[in-house]
This record gives structure tokens, sequence and C-alpha cells, in this order.
């Protein structure tokens, strides 16, 4: 049981971890990123994918265990992905100053689609399993919920400790992290000081895609089942976490700390749970980090810190 | 030999015809973000077609039986008018929204909060009278629908927190609570595979059994809501009201309207059309074309019946009258009998009605590209000057291949030197400060 509950917490805290990171960084460039869900779900199609083909004995072999290196190379792999999608965000977001909500949910929309759509193509099931109207991604990699320890998840968590602290670090001690902290309290000032916001904000994106595809390849290694092209919102719970922490990366990891303890603590002991409080208790639990923003925000509201320029439009011409 | 732009077209006869076989172009400049839409929605349904065709699908086919299995007989043709009327009430849900400047993107969410508290009175009051069940279930799920809206509004105008937020945390308390009420009370609801249908739960919907099952009161309620909110906007102080306020919430202050009052107020009705949308979703398994909802959405996230009220309402730019030919556009796409009717005839997975919808929303969302960038007028120009090249007799043809080979290499080399290489205005401001 307590190895269980290490494993999902270790492996929980590098998904929500980097995903709030990559949250925090969006914001702070002055933009809403709700497809930040999209951007996992492109990570976890991306690993798997590479999952597929790289597997132990060929393509062609039975589902197995992959090798460390393979899951190196998934990470990699899907943190392009997602920045692929995340270039598509900011595209329609930052060049043609579409309305960020709108995008980001267009994007949410498609990515189910677009997973979909890889499965279908995937004829001879290296990577999915099931029948063309039910075809899902194949997944047997969940090592978080076996009853021995991994040591692999450390390693996650390492990987997810140590991109967390060099975004913290970039973001307040370099001059591209000043920039793009600028860009999101007054990208006027920043223009009028003759940094070019768009370019600040696009790397700001890619740095977004990234984390959040690397955090969508670990959710991947996190799952029981099958992948059918949503992740559960792990985004939109990043996004409760980032407004509960105040749009501040070292309140949010204490954040994602204290909620990726509840979560699993629910995930293991989950039968005893059911036995003493009754059925239902343990989604009542989960719809908890989603009630707490609502309570707890409108208190907050004077001592917010949310950017300046968060949410809106950026156009040099209104200056 | 290759700058053809210099050459001046004659202006004669000859082009003047040419000019009206391209008036398809010449649009009217006050419609941009109309025809904006309309490109957007036609890009978005060629990259749908080219998506199917790369599947490995006959992308015509399939529109064809789609619509073909959307008005094949009465009861498809019925079963169409009811999920148009759905689906009217969705985007008008988002579209009411959008006109006072709230995102209501918690449709899905006060959909399934309504559905929830439907079902647990109809379950809590098993041998209740028919009729008087019907009504109840309606205020109720209108009343949970309301709920939601109000506490999304409230917290938007007294406290400032942006409504996105608060219903997206709203969307999936919603969908984790139910995920527990069918958890706890396994015995009323069945499980999330097969949930239980509500006790005499059919009276809900149906109207006209005589005409068709699917003849139900979601139509009236669909009429009665476009027609509703055209006068509102069009005729009424209210309607002024609201749309100032969307506009710009100080110049409404200024102008002395209680905006925080329209704000809360605008967020409620908004919740309350979805909450029609709701009784008209998931009630009523027999005459539903979408059978028993509640258990094909297995409820693990938040549903996307919820969020096609904002591709629709973004196509038809928030006007209540063209929401509902938008509408009808997505039933024919979205809808069951089409769906059905796909599938049987071509053995084509039933995810792909899913592919129009989310290419065009994506499309819909970068319609500012149209409108500022690729604008007709351009596209125009750009075409009627390669038309005159090519029309022109005096040219020869190796000319013609060798001109366009070598333009779309310039524009090729111009564009990448042109958005990456900046070491000529580097030069030039090398030799300014030297100065």
């Amino acid at each position: 049981m307590f190895n269980e509950m290490l494993n999902v917490l270790l492996v929980l805290f590098a998904v929500y971890g980097l995903a709030m990171t990559a949250g925090v960084v969006s914001e702070r460039s002055g933009i809403v990123n709700i497809g930040l869900n999209a951007n996992i779900i492109a990570g976890a199609l991306g690993s798997l994918i590479v999952h597929g083909l790289l597997k132990l004995g060929g393509p062609t072999a039975s589902f197995d265990d992959t090798s460390f290196g393979v899951d190196f190379l998934g990470l990699l792999i899907a943190g392009l992905s997602g920045v692929i999608i995340s270039w598509l965000f900011s595209i329609a977001t930052i060049t043609l100053k579409g309305d960020h909500v709108i995008v980001g949910t267009a994007l949410n929309l498609l990515l189910p689609t677009i997973s979909f759509i890889v499965f279908i193509f995937d004829k001879s099931n290296i990577f999915t399993s099931g029948d063309y109207d039910n075809k899902n991604g194949l997944i047997q990699l969940s090592r978080a919920t076996s009853g021995e320890f991994d040591w692999r998840n450390i390693i996650y968590f390492f990987i997810a400790i140590l991109l967390i602290g060099a975004t913290w670090f970039g973001i307040r001690f370099t001059r591209i992290g000043l920039r793009l902290w600028a860009s999101g309290e007054n990208p006027h000032a920043l223009a009028s000081a003759g940094v070019n916001v768009h370019r600040v904000r696009y790397i700001a994106q890619i740095i977004v895609g990234f984390l959040s595809g690397v955090a969508g390849a670990i959710f991947l290694k996190s799952t029981k089942g099958v992948f059918s092209g949503d992740v559960g919102g792990i985004g939109f719970i990043a996004i409760a976490i980032i407004v509960i922490s105040q749009w501040r990366i070292h309140w949010g990891v204490l954040a994602t700390f204290v909620f990726v303890t509840i979560q699993a603590a629910l995930t293991a002991y989950n039968i005893d749970i059911v036995k003493q409080v009754g059925p239902g208790a343990s989604y009542f639990m989960e719809a908890v980090p989603f009630i707490i923003p609502i309570i707890v925000l409108p208190f907050f509201r004077k001592i917010s810190n949310m950017p300046k320029h968060d949410g809106l439009i950026y156009d040099a011409s209104q200056r | 030999m290759f700058n053809f732009t210099k050459q001046k077209p004659t202006s004669s006869k000859e082009d003047e015809k040419k000019f009206e076989k391209l008036n398809f172009m010449q649009f009217a400049s006050r419609n941009k973000k109309g025809i904006a839409a309309l490109t957007s929605l036609l890009l978005g349904f060629l990259l749908s077609f080219i998506v199917i065709s790369i599947m490995g699908y006959d992308p015509i086919e399939i529109i064809q039986a789609m619509f073909r299995g959307s008005f094949q007989d009465q009861d498809q043709l019925w079963q169409t008018i009811q999920t148009t009327s759905l689906f009217t009430l969705l985007g008008l849900a988002v579209g009411l929204g959008f006109k006072a400047g709230l995102f209501n993107i918690g449709v899905a969410g006060q959909m399934v909060f309504a559905a929830m508290n439907g079902y647990m009175f109809a379950y809590a009051n098993p041998t209740m009278d028919p009729g008087m069940l019907t009504a109840l279930i309606v205020v109720i799920a209108l009343l949970s629908a309301a709920a939601f809206g109000l506490v999304a509004g409230i917290l938007k105008a007294a406290f400032g927190v942006h409504e996105v937020i608060t219903t997206i945390m709203l969307n999936w308390i919603s969908v984790k609570v139910i995920q527990g009420v069918m958890d706890k009370d396994k015995a009323n609801w069945g499980s999330s595979t097969s949930v239980n249908k509500v006790p005499q739960s059919d009276v809900v919907n149906s109207l006209i059994p005589s005409i068709s099952a699917y003849v139900t009161w979601a139509l009236f309620a669909a009429i009665i809501a476009v027609i509703a909110i055209f006068v509102l906007f069009k005729y009424t102080k209210l309607g002024m009201k609201i749309k100032i306020t969307g506009n710009n919430v100080n110049a409404g202050k200024y102008a002395g309207y209680r905006s925080k009052t329209i704000l809360v107020g605008v967020m409620t009705a908004s919740a309350i059309i979805a909450g029609f949308a709701a009784v008209c979703y998931y009630f009523g398994e027999a005459n539903n074309p979408f059978g028993n909802s509640l258990q094909k959405d297995s409820l693990s996230v938040p549903p996307i019946i919820g969020f096609t009220g904002i591709a629709i309402s973004l196509v038809a730019l928030n006007n209540p009258i063209a929401t509902v030919p938008v509408a009808l556009l997505f039933a024919v796409l979205q809808g069951q009998a089409a769906i059905s009717e796909v599938k049987l005839l071509y053995h084509v997975p039933t995810r792909i009605s899913e592919l129009f919808g989310s290419i065009i929303i994506y499309f819909v969302a970068i319609s500012n590209l149209f409108i500022y960038i690729l604008t007709p007028t351009k596209i125009k120009k750009f075409v009627i000057k390669i038309n005159n090249f090519y029309q022109n007799e005096n040219i020869s043809l190796q000319t013609k291949i060798l001109t366009s080979i070598f333009n779309v290499l310039t524009i090729g080399i111009y564009t990448y030197a042109h958005n990456n290489w900046n070491w000529v205005s580097r030069l030039n401001k090398k030799e300014v400060a030297n100065v």
C-alpha cells in the first residue's frame, strides 16, 4: 500500500508540477493558456508512439516493458509534440491576435480528434488496441500503481524538480525571464525598451509546450487501462493550482505537493476509504481541488498577484 | 522578362468580363467578419476533407451520406429538427453570454448538474403522476442550472473573479459530484456504463406522438428563445444596455446602468438556456435522438456537447437568427441519424463526426487571419494579377513556366529572409551609430 502511494505520489507530483510550471510561464508572459490540456495530450500521444515503435522486440512484438533509454527518448519526443501544439496556439493568439480562451478551447477539442486520427492510421496495432470504431492507445506501462516500488519514478521526480527549478531560476534571474515577466505586466513598456514582445511570447510558449508535453509523457506512466485521447483534465487542475498559488512557482510547488499527497492517498487507500466512509467518497474528494479556488479566490482578490496584462491581446498600435 | 508586375492591365471589355468572372470575390467591406467566419468554415471543411481522404475514406460520399441520413424519412427528419433545436439552444446560451462580454464555458457543467438534480428528483418520487413529474423535472433542472450561473455571475460582478475560471471549475465539480452520486446510489442509477432511465421519463419529451415520437417541446423552446433574444437585442432598452456593458463595462457605469446586476442576470439567463438544453439532451430515452445520453457520455470528463455551443455561436457571430442555420449544419454533421447512416454504409468510425466540429472551431478561432492578413481584396488582387499574366497570349508558354518557378523560389526566399535575416537592418543601424 505504502509503496503504491509513494509511486503515485512521485509520478503525479512530476505531472502536476510540470503542468503548473508551464501554466505559470504562460500566464507570466501574459497569455492565458487554457490549451494546456491539449499540450499534455499531445505529449502523451507522442510518447505513446515512441513506446510503440521502440518497444523490446520491435514494433510487431507484443507490448512489453521498455528500456529506460526509450523512456527518456519518449520524454523528449513528447516535449517536441507539445511544442508543435503550443506553436499552433501561439500563431493564433500572438500573431493573429485571437481570443486566448477561445483558441485554447478549440485546441482542447481538437486534440482528442487528432489522437483518434493517429490511432486510425495504426492499422497493425503497434501502439493501439481494439477495433476500428473503438480504438484506444495501448498502455501497459503503468508502473505507478503496482505494489512494488519502482526506482524510475524517482528519476521522473528528479527530472521534474530539475525542470521546475530551472524554470523558476530562469524566470526570476535571467534576462529572458525578466522580459517574459514584463511582457505579462506591461508589454507596451517592454516594447518601448526595444524588445520584441512577440518574440518573447513565442519563446514563452515554446517553454510551455515542452514542459507540458513532458508532463503528458510522464502521465502516461501513471494511468491504468487505456488512453483514448484525454488525460482527465490535468491542464484544468493545473490552472486551479496556479490560481490558488497566486501565479508563483514556489507556492505552486507547495500546493501541488499537498494536492498530490491527497490524491495519492485516495488512490492507494481507496478500498479502505470506501469501507469507512461509503461508496462515492473518493469522487467527492476529487472535487475538492476544484471547489477550493471558488471559495478562496473572492477573499484573496485584493492581494492578487495576477499579471496585469494577463489574457489581454497585445496590439502594438494601442500603445 | 520575369517582372510581370509592371505590366499595366489594359482596361477593356475583356478585362471587365474577367472581373465579372471573379465577381464572387467582391465582398462588401462592412461584412468582413461574416465573410471571415464563412471563409474559415469553408477552410475547415476543406481541411477535414483532406484529412478524411488521407485516412482512406471518400469525404464527398461521407458528406452525401450525412445529408441523406439526416433528411431521408419522416422520423429522421424530426430527429434532425430536434437535434437542431438542441444545438440552437446551446449556441444561444453561449451567444447570450458573449453579448455581455461573458464567456460561458461552463455549459457542460450546467447541463450535467441540471440532469443530476432532475434524475435524483425522479428517482426519489417514482410513483408520481407523469405530467406532474415532467413539469417538476423541468423546473428543478432549470433552477439548478441557474444556481451555477448565479455563482459564476456573482463572483464576476461582486469579486471580479474571471468567469472562465469559475465555470471551468464548476464543470469539473459537477462531473465529479455526479460520478460520486452514481457510485453512492447504485440501486437507482445503475452503473455508469448502463444508467437506468428515469421512471416515466419518455413523457418528458414527447409532445405529438401521432406525427413522430421525436416531435418535442425542445423545438418550441428553441423557437421562443430565438425570437425572445432577437427582440431583446433589436427593440428593447435592456438589450442595448447589455450590449454596451459587454463592449465596455466602464461606459455602462458612466451611462448609469447597473452593470453588476446586468452581468449576473445575463450569466443566469445563459445558464437557464443551458438547463433547457440539458432537459432536451439527458431525459426521455425512447424519443431522444441521442438515446441514453448520460450513459453515452460516461462523464469522466465534462461532456463534449457542452462545448458545441461555442463553435455554433462563433460561426453565427452571436446573431440569434443566424444561429439556427449554423445549428442545422452542425446537426447534420454530428447528429445521430447522419452518423448511423454513414457507419452503416461505409464502415467509417463514428468519432469522425467530431473531426468536422473540432477543425472548424480552430479555424473560426483564427478567423482574424481573414480579416487582417488574407483579406478578400488582397486575395482578389492577387488572383487578378496572376490571371492577367497567364491569360496574356503574347507571352510564350516557356516564359510562363519559368516565371512561375522563379516566383515561387523568390517568394520563398524573400519571406524566409524577411522573417529571419535582419542583418540588413543591423548594418544600417551600425552606420547610423558611426555617423
